[in-house]
C-alpha cells in the first residue's frame, strides 16, 4: 500500500510530461484563467467596500459605477479565453493520446488482445481519454491558481488586519486536508465506476453483433436481463462514488461557510474596538468567501479526481502493457528474406491452456515449394500460421525465414514476407476497393487483374457502385463466398514471396474453387505456399504434405504416398461419397 | 431554456424524482439566501453599534445551523443526483436495448454498431445531467430570481430592473445560441461517434491490418478523424464561448453592477442605507446559482443535442415487428415449411426471384448453388430477418406473420454460416439453445456435436471463456460449438448454413451421424458446398439466378443435371 500513496501524485507527473510541448499555451493559459478568476473577487472586494462605505454615511461617484461596469465586461471576455485556450490544449492532448492508445493495441493485437473486449479498449480510448480533459483543461490551471489566489487573499487580509488573515489559515488548511482522507476511497470507488462503465459499451457491441443468435434463439429477455445487470452495477457503483463525494462535500462545505462566520465574527470584535474601519470590513467578510472560490473549484474537482486519476491508470496501464510477442531484440528488414520457412522443434501454448497447441513441430518449407498442413479441427494449423506471422512466438524452438530467426526480424518486417488469406475474413467498414487495397497504391488495372483471378470481378462489375460498393460491417453485405474471394483477391495483390492459405475455399463451391485454384496454381509457381485445408482439390496443388495431430506432425509425405499407406489422412480429407 | 416535450419524453417515468431534485435544489437556495440575510443583519446591528452579546450568539447559533443544514443537504443532494441520473439512464439504455431487439439485424449490417452502441454508452451518460442537473437547477434558480426581483423591485425600481435585465439575460441570451449552436453540438456528436465506430472496426480487424501491414495508413485515418473531433470542438467552443462570455457579462450586470448602483443610491439618498447591507448579500448568495446555471447550460446542451440521435434511434424501422399476432396460436405439429412465390433482393438488387419451395418433415434437404446465389438469403427469409418482396412464407398452412414471434422462434434453430460467440464461457455459449437445459443435456449435445472431448481438455472445462467473438477457439471448434447450441434447443426445425466449412471429414461424419440420429421428424435445410454433406440429405434444391433450378437426390442429380455435376465434381473427381 506504500505504493499506492504516491499514487494520485504519480499519474499528476506522468500526465504533466505529455504537455512539455504545450508548455508556452499553458502559461498563457495561466495568464488568462488567473486574470479570469481574480477579476470577480477584486469586483466584490471593490462594491463591498463601496457598500460599506456608504453604509459609514459616505458617498460615491458615479465613475464606480462604470468601473465595474467594465469589470463585468473584462470577466466576459477572460472567460472566453480561459475556456478556449484551456479546451485548445485539452484537446490536443486528447487527440494525442487516442493515437497513442491506438499504437499500443495496434502493439499489442492479437496476442494480449484474445482475451480483452474490444468494446473496453474503446471505452478507454474515447471515454477514458475524455475524462482526462478535465484534467487537463481544467484540473491544472485550477490547481495552481487556487495555490496563487488563497495565497494572495490572505496576504491582503493580512494587511488589513493579521487576525483576520488568523481566523481563516486553519479553515483553508483543514479544507485541503478533507480530499486526502477519502482519497483511496475515491480512487477504488473511481475505478469501479470506470470498469463497468466500459462493460456497458462491451456488453453493447456484443449484444450488437450478436443480434441475429439472440433473436434467432429467442434470448431476447435475457440478454435485456444480462444487459441490465451491466447497467445497474455501474448505477450502483456511480451512487457509491456519489455517496462518498457527498460525505465530502458535507465536511466541505461546513469548513468553508465556518471560515466565513469566523471571520464575519472576529473582524466584528476588530471593528467594535476599531481595529479596522466599516469598509475593510466588509471587504473582509466577502473576501473571506471569495478565497474559497478557487478552492471550491479545485473541491468540485477533486470528487471527480477517483474518476479522472482511474482514468488515467486505464489509459497508462494499456500504454505500458507489454506484449506477448517479444520484439526487444528485434530489427527491421527491408531486404526481401530467401522464402524458405523452417519450423524447428516448435512447442507452443496459449497462455492459460494447460495442453500445447503445438508439440516439438519441425518442418521446413523449401524457395518456391507447396505445403499442405492437414489435421483435425483444432489440431493447430492455424497456429503455425499465426506463429509464423509473428503474432505469437514459440516458447521453445525457433522458427526462421530465410534461415533469419524471426526473433531477430521485427514484425512489420516479417509480415511484408508473407502474403495471407485467414481462415477468420474480414473486411473493413468501407467499400469493396480499399479493402483490397488496404491503404496501398494499387492501380486500378491490378486491382481488377487480382479480383479477376479470385473469380469476384464479374461479380463486383455488376453492382450499381461496382469497386465503391460499401461491403458493411465486417463485409456483412456479402455472401461469406464473396468475402472469402474477396480476401483472396488481396493476398493475390500483395507481392510476398511466402503464401499463406488458410481454408481459403472453404464456403467456395467447386465452380469458383476451381477458377481460383487455377489462378492460385500460376501464382504458387514462384512462391513459397502453406495450404491449410480439408479439400483434397485443393490439397493437391501442393508438391508436400504435412499432418497434423494434437500439435504434433504424424505424418509427411506425398499426396499419393499418403492415400496409400495412411489411414488418418484418408479420415481427416472430405469423405466423398 | 432549453425546454423541449420530445426530450422530456425520454424521461417519462422519472418526472416525480425529477421534481424531488427541484424541490431539494429550491430548499438549498432558500437555506443560502437565508444563511447570507442573517450575515447581513449581523452585520447591520455590529454597525449600529449597540447589539448585545445574546444577540450575537443567537445570530451565530442560527448561522451554524443553516450551515450545518445546508452541508446536510449538499450530502443528500450528490447522492441523489447520481441516483436520479441513475434511474433515468437505466430505463433509457433497457428502452434503447429493445429498440436495438425490434430493429433488427439488417440496420447493423451497414455499419451501424459503432455509432448505437455509442449512443448506448456516451449519448445516454451526457443526456442524463439535462434531467439530473439543468432542468432542476434552472427551474429553481426561476424561482429564486422571481422572489429576489420582487424584493428588488419593492425597494427600488430602478435596481430591481437593473437585476431583472441581468437574471433575463442569463435565461433568454441561450435561446437566441441555441440555433447557432444546434449543427455544431450535432456535428460534435457525429465526429465522436464516427471515430468510435472506427475504432471498433479496426480494433476488431486489427490482426487483418497487421497482416497486410496496413497500419500506418489506419494510423493516419484515426488521427485525422481525432483531430476532426479537436476542431469541431474548437469550432463549437468559439461560438458558445461568445455566448458564455455574454451570460458571465449579463450575469454579472445583474450582481456587481447592480450592486454598485445600490451604493451610489444609498449615497445620494435615494434608498435607505440600512437595506444596503441585505441587498449586497441576497444579491451574492441568488447571483451564485445564476453563474453556476451558466455552466451546467452547457451540460443540458450536450444533452441535448445527444437526445437528437437518441430519438433518431427511437424512430428507425422496426423490422422485426412481422410477426403482428398477439395471441399465440398453437402449432400442433410443424408438419412443413412452404414458400410460395417468393422474391427478395437487397436494395435495388434482387436475389430470390419467385422461389417455390416446399420442406418437409423428416426429411434432411440440402441447398447448393454457386456461392452469392442466395442461399443464406433463403434461411434469413425463413427466420423473418428480412421480408419478402412478394410471396408468402408458411408454417404447415399458416403464413409466418400471423403467428406470435416467441411460437415462431421456439420451433427453429439456426447454425449461421459466420457463428457468433458471445463473450462468456463456453457453458453459457451452448445454453443459449436453451437456457433451462440441466448439465446432462448440455453435455449430450456438446458430445453429439463432437465438441465434449475438447472441452474436456481445457482447464475450467465448460466454464472456460471463449474470449470475444470466441477468439481463443478454432474454426472448427466454434462452428462445432453452434452445433451443440442448435441441438441443445431440439427444436423442429433445424437450419444450418455451412456447419461444417471448417470441419475435417473425420469430425464431419461424426457430426453427420449424429444430425441423422436427431432429424428425425423434423425439418433440416443444410446449406452446403461439399458433396460429403450434400449426399446425404434425402432431397437437393439447386439455386440458379435466383430461381430453383431443379430438385432431387444426390444420384438423380448427378445423372441428369450439369450444374449440380460442376458444382459437386471437383470434388468427385477423386473418388475413383
Ligand atoms: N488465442 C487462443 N487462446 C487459447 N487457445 C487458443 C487460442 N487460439 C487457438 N487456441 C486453441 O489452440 C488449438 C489449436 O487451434 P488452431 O486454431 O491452430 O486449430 P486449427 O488446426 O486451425 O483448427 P480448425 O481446423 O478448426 O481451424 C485449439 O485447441 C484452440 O482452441
Ligand atoms: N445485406 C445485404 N445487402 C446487400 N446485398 C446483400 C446483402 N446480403 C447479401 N447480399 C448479396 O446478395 C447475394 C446473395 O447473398 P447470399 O449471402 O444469400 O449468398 P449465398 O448463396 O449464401 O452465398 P455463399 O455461398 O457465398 O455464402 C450476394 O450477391 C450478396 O452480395
Ligand atoms: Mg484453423
Ligand atoms: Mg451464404
Amino acid at each position: 500500500m506504500k505504493k499506492y500513496n504516491n499514487y494520485r501524485l504519480f499519474y499528476v507527473v506522468k500526465l504533466l510530461t505529455y504537455v512539455k510541448e504545450f508548455i508556452w499555451e499553458m502559461v498563457l493559459y495561466l495568464i488568462c484563467g488567473g486574470i479570469y478568476r481574480i477579476i470577480p473577487i477584486v469586483s466584490a472586494a471593490l462594491t463591498a467596500y463601496m457598500i460599506g462605505h456608504v453604509g459609514s454615511g459616505g458617498t460615491i461617484e458615479a465613475g464606480f459605477i462604470i468601473l465595474i461596469a467594465v469589470i463585468a465586461a473584462l470577466r466576459g471576455i477572460f472567460s472566453y479565453l480561459d475556456c478556449m485556450i484551456s479546451h485548445d490544449i485539452a484537446y490536443r492532448i486528447l487527440s494525442k493520446f487516442r493515437v497513442l492508445l491506438f499504437e499500443a493495441i495496434e502493439r499489442l493485437s492479437p496476442s494480449n488482445l484474445s482475451t480483452k473486449r474490444t468494446g473496453k479498449l474503446i471505452s478507454t480510448t474515447m471515454n477514458d481519454v475524455e475524462l482526462l480533459e478535465w484534467f487537463y483543461a481544467h484540473v491544472v490551471g485550477v490547481f495552481l491558481l487556487s495555490i496563487i489566489i488563497p495565497i494572495g487573499t490572505i496576504a491582503f487580509l493580512w494587511n488589513i488586519h493579521p487576525f483576520i488573515a488568523v481566523a481563516v489559515i486553519p479553515w483553508v488548511c483543514i479544507v485541503i486536508f478533507i480530499p486526502q482522507i477519502f482519497k483511496k476511497k475515491a480512487d477504488i470507488q473511481g475505478n469501479e465506476v470506470r470498469d463497468k462503465h466500459s462493460d456497458i459499451k462491451a456488453v453493447s457491441v456484443d449484444g450488437i453483433q450478436g443480434l441475429k443468435d439472440i433473436i434467432a434463439f429467442n434470448w431476447k429477455d435475457s440478454y435485456i436481463n444480462k444487459f441490465k445487470v451491466t447497467a445497474s452495477e455501474y448505477e450502483d457503483a456511480n451512487i457509491r462514488y456519489s455517496k462518498r463525494k457527498g460525505t465530502e462535500v458535507f465536511f466541505i462545505r461546513i469548513f468553508i461557510a465556518m471560515s466565513m462566520l469566523s471571520v464575519l465574527v472576529t473582524s466584528a470584535a476588530l471593528f467594535s474596538n476599531g481595529l479596522i474601519t466599516i469598509e475593510w470590513y466588509m471587504v473582509a467578510v466577502i473576501l473571506s468567501g471569495a478565497i474559497f472560490a478557487p478552492i471550491s473549484e479545485i473541491m468540485s474537482m477533486s470528487s471527480q479526481f477517483g474518476l479522472i486519476f482511474s482514468s488515467a491508470k486505464r489509459v497508462d496501464d494499456i500504454l505500458k502493457e507489454k506484449s506477448y510477442v517479444n520484439e526487444e531484440n528485434a530489427k527491421s528488414y527491408n531486404i526481401i528474406l530467401e522464402p524458405v520457412v523452417q519450423f524447428e522443434n516448435v512447442t507452443f501454448r496459449y497462455p492459460g491452456q494447460d495442453k500445447n497447441a503445438l508439440n516439438n513441430v519441425s518442418f521446413t518449407v523449401k524457395a518456391g515449394e507447396k505445403i499442405a498442413i492437414i489435421g483435425s479441427s483444432g489440431a493447430g494449423k492455424t497456429t503455425c500460421g499465426k506463429l509464423l506471422m509473428k503474432f505469437w512466438q514459440p516458447d521453445e524452438g525457433r522458427i526462421s525465414i530465410g534461415g533469419v530467426d524471426l526473433q531477430d526480424i521485427d514484425g512489420e518486417s516479417v509480415r511484408r514476407q508473407i502474403s495471407t488469406v485467414s481462415q477468420d475474413v474480414y473486411l473493413l467498414r468501407r467499400s469493396i476497393k480499399d479493402n483490397i487495397k488496404l491503404g496501398h497504391n494499387y492501380s486500378d488495372q491490378e486491382i481488377f487483374t487480382a479480383a479477376n483471378k479470385a473469380s469476384i470481378h464479374e461479380l463486383i462489375s455488376s453492382l450499381p457502385d461496382g469497386y465503391d460498393t460499401k461491403v458493411g460491417e465486417r463485409g456483412t453485405k456479402l455472401s461469406g463466398g464473396e468475402k472469402q474471394r474477396i480476401s483472396i483477391a488481396r493476398a493475390l495483390l500483395k507481392d510476398a514471396s511466402i503464401l499463406i492459405l488458410d481454408e481459403s475455399s472453404s464456403n467456395l463451391d467447386s465452380i469458383n474453387e476451381k477458377i481460383v485454384n487455377e489462378s492460385l496454381i500460376t501464382l504458387m509457381e514462384d512462391k513459397t505456399t502453406i495450404v491449410i485445408a480439408h479439400n483434397l482439390s485443393t490439397i493437391k496443388l501442393c508438391d508436400r504434405i504435412l499432418v497434423l495431430e494434437n500439435g504434433s506432425v504424424a505424418e509427411e509425405g506425398t499426396l499419393k504416398e499418403l492415400m496409400n499407406s495412411s489411414k488418418s489422412f484418408k479420415q481427416i480429407i472430405n469423405k466423398v461419397s | 431554456m432549453l425546454i423541449n416535450f420530445k426530450i422530456l419524453s425520454l424521461a417519462i417515468g422519472s418526472y416525480k424524482p425529477i421534481a424531488k431534485k427541484t424541490a431539494i435544489q429550491f430548499f438549498i437556495w432558500c437555506i443560502n439566501a437565508g444563511h447570507y440575510l442573517c450575515i447581513a443583519f449581523f452585520l447591520r446591528e455590529i454597525l449600529n453599534g449597540k447589539i448585545k452579546q445574546n444577540t450575537i450568539f443567537t445570530y451565530i447559533g442560527v448561522i451554524i445551523f443553516l450551515i450545518i443544514l445546508n452541508a446536510l443537504l449538499g450530502k443528500y443532494d450528490s447522492y441523489f443526483d447520481a441516483k436520479l441520473g441513475s434511474l433515468i439512464k437505466t430505463d433509457l439504455r433497457i428502452k434503447l436495448f429493445k429498440k436495438i431487439f425490434d430493429i433488427g439485424p439488417s440496420y447493423f449490417n451497414s455499419g451501424n454498431t459503432g455509432h448505437v452502441s455509442t449512443i448506448m454508452s456516451s449519448y445516454v451518460e451526457a443526456l442524463a445531467p439535462y434531467f439530473s442537473t439543468y432542468l432542476p437547477h434552472l427551474i429553481s434558480t426561476v424561482l429564486g430570481s422571481v422572489i429576489l426581483v420582487t424584493y428588488l423591485f419593492y425597494v427600488n425600481t430602478l435596481i430591481g430592473i437593473v437585476s431583472l435585465i441581468g437574471i433575463l439575460g442569463v435565461l433568454s441570451l441561450p435561446n437566441f445560441w441555441i440555433k447557432l449552436m444546434k449543427e455544431r453540438g450535432n456535428e460534435d456528436w457525429k465526429k465522436y461517434s464516427d471515430l468510435s465506430a472506427h475504432l471498433l472496426d479496426v480494433f476488431q480487424g486489427m490482426e487483418t491490418i497487421k497482416s497486410f501491414n496496413a497500419s500506418s495508413n489506419i494510423r493516419q485515418e484515426v488521427i485525422n478523424k481525432s483531430l476532426a473531433i479537436h476542431k469541431n470542438t474548437m469550432e463549437h467552443l468559439a461560438v458558445s464561448q461568445i455566448e458564455s462570455g455574454f451570460l458571465q457579462f449579463s450575469a454579472a450586470i445583474g450582481s456587481s453592477f447592480a450592486v454598485a448602483l445600490t451604493a451610489f443610491l444609498a449615497s445620494n439618498g435615494t434608498i435607505e442605507s440600512h437595506r444596503i447591507f441585505i441587498i449586497l448579500f441576497l444579491i451574492s448568495s441568488c447571483f451564485s446559482p445564476i453563474f453556476s446555471l451558466i455552466n451546467t447550460w452547457h451540460l443540458g446542451f450536450r444533452g441535448v443535442s445527444a437526445s437528437n440521435f437518441i430519438l433518431k434511434l427511437l424512430k428507425v424501422k422496426e423490422e422485426m415487428k412481422i410477426f403482428t399476432a398477439s395471441k399465440t396460436k398453437a402449432i400442433e405439429k410443424v408438419q412443413k415449411i412452404k414458400m410460395e412465390n417468393v422474391s427478395f433482393g437487397y436494395e435495388s438488387k434482387c436475389v430470390l426471384k419467385d422461389v417455390n419451395l416446399i420442406f418437409d418433415r423428416n426429411k434432411i434437404t440440402a441447398i447448393v448453388g454457386k456461392s452469392g446465389e442466395g442461399k443464406s438469403t433463403l434461411i434469413n427469409l425463413i427466420m423473418g430477418f428480412v421480408t419478402p418482396w412478394t410471396g408468402k412464407i408458411f408454417i404447415n398452412d399458416c403464413p409466418i406473420e400471423n403467428l406470435s414471434e416467441e411460437l415462431y422462434r421456439s420451433k427453429i434453430s439456426v447454425v449461421w454460416q459466420d457463428p457468433y460467440m458471445f463473450y462468456g464461457t463456453i457453458m453459457e455459449n451452448i445454453l443459449i439453445g436453451n437456457p433451462n437445459a440441466s448439465k446432462e443435456e448440455v453435455e449430450r449435445a456438446a458430445k453429439n456435436a463432437k465438441i465434449h472431448d475438447y472441452i474436456m481438455s481445457l482447464p475450467n472445462g465448460y466454464n472456460s471463456f471463449v474470449g470475444e467473438r470466441g477468439m481463443t477457439l478454432s474454426g472448427g471448434q466454434k462452428q462445432r460449438i453452434s452445433l451443440a447450441r442448435c441441438f441443445l434447443k431440439d427444436s423442429p426445425i433445424i437450419i444450418l448454413d455451412e456447419p461444417s466449412s471448417a470441419l475435417d471429414g473425420k469430425n464431419e461424419s461424426y457430426v453427420q451421424d449424429a444430425l441423422k440420429k436427431i432429424s428425425k421428424d423434423k425439418i433440416v435445410l443444410i446449406v452446403s458446398h461439399k458433396s460429403q454433406t450434400v449426399s446425404f440429405a434425402d432431397s437437393i434444391v439447386v439455386l440458379k439466378g435466383g430461381k430453383v433450378h431443379s430438385q432431387g437426390t444426390h444420384s438423380e442429380l448427378l445423372n441428369t443435371n450439369l450444374l449440380y455435376c460442376d458444382l459437386m465434381k471437383n470434388q468427385e473427381e477423386h473418388s475413383a
